[in-house]
């Protein structure tokens, strides 16, 4: 599946996809979806349990959605 | 840090989000992760789940002062990257800070300015590209 089609399946989720598929800029563009859903510490276990049985494995963890809520505004600068 | 393998350039298509910031794909360790662009930081930052997912230790000798845009100073673990690629272009033994970040925020990490330093970096907002160019040092 393509990444951008799980950002359109998967919405307002966390995805955790195999990679199959990198771009020349080494961007994934397809995978295998591993796991999803909203609860970010569970998509992170799933991925820890995937990565101990398939060490070789690269995996892209996103979320769908925009990571910073529409009433938020961030100043992230840090030194 | 060091270099381990650099092309000339690489132009990478980010997603933008939140009318204007931009993520963009970043590898950690053979791991890939969405990264916020941020030329306001000094740091590159990951998130605990990140650092617990990949399983890099956290010495508690080694912290950080944090002053953040606005508050309190805080102190935050600094880890060495063994591996961090961008772009196609792969560094050694990056120095990342591990932030807790707020719950509300969906992020995993922050690609700060002790990485984009390394490059000629240009922002073409109007698409969400990210150029870097390997600069000659």
């Amino acid at each position: 599946m393509k990444i951008a089609n799980m950002k359109e399946t998967f919405v307002n989720e966390w995805v955790a996809a195999e990679v199959t598929k990198m771009n020349k800029a080494n961007v994934p563009v397809a995978g295998e979806v591993v796991t999803h859903g909203t609860d970010k510490r569970k998509v992170y276990r799933t991925v820890k349990a995937y990565l101990a049985q398939h060490p070789a494995a690269r995996m892209f963890v996103f979320f769908t959605g925009d990571p910073i809520p529409e009433s938020v505004e961030v100043m992230l600068a840090f030194r | 840090m060091s270099r381990l393998c650099l092309p000339s350039a690489s132009r990478i298509k980010c997603r933008l989000a939140h009318g204007g910031v931009l993520l963009a794909p970043v590898s950690v360790e053979g791991q890939v992760f969405e990264f916020l662009i941020d030329t306001g930081a000094a740091y590159t930052a990951l998130s605990k789940d990140v650092v617990a997912l990949l399983g890099i230790s956290i010495d508690p000798q080694r912290v950080a002062a944090i002053a953040p845009a606005q508050g309190k100073t805080f102190s935050a673990p600094v880890i060495t990257i063994q591996e961090l690629s961008v772009g196609g272009f792969r560094m050694a033994k990056v120095a990342a800070v591990v932030l807790d970040f707020p719950q509300e925020l969906k992020l995993d990490g922050v690609l700060g300015m002790n990485v984009l330093r390394r490059f000629r970096l240009t922002i073409e907002a109007d698409t969400g590209t990210l150029v870097l160019r390997r600069t000659e040092r």
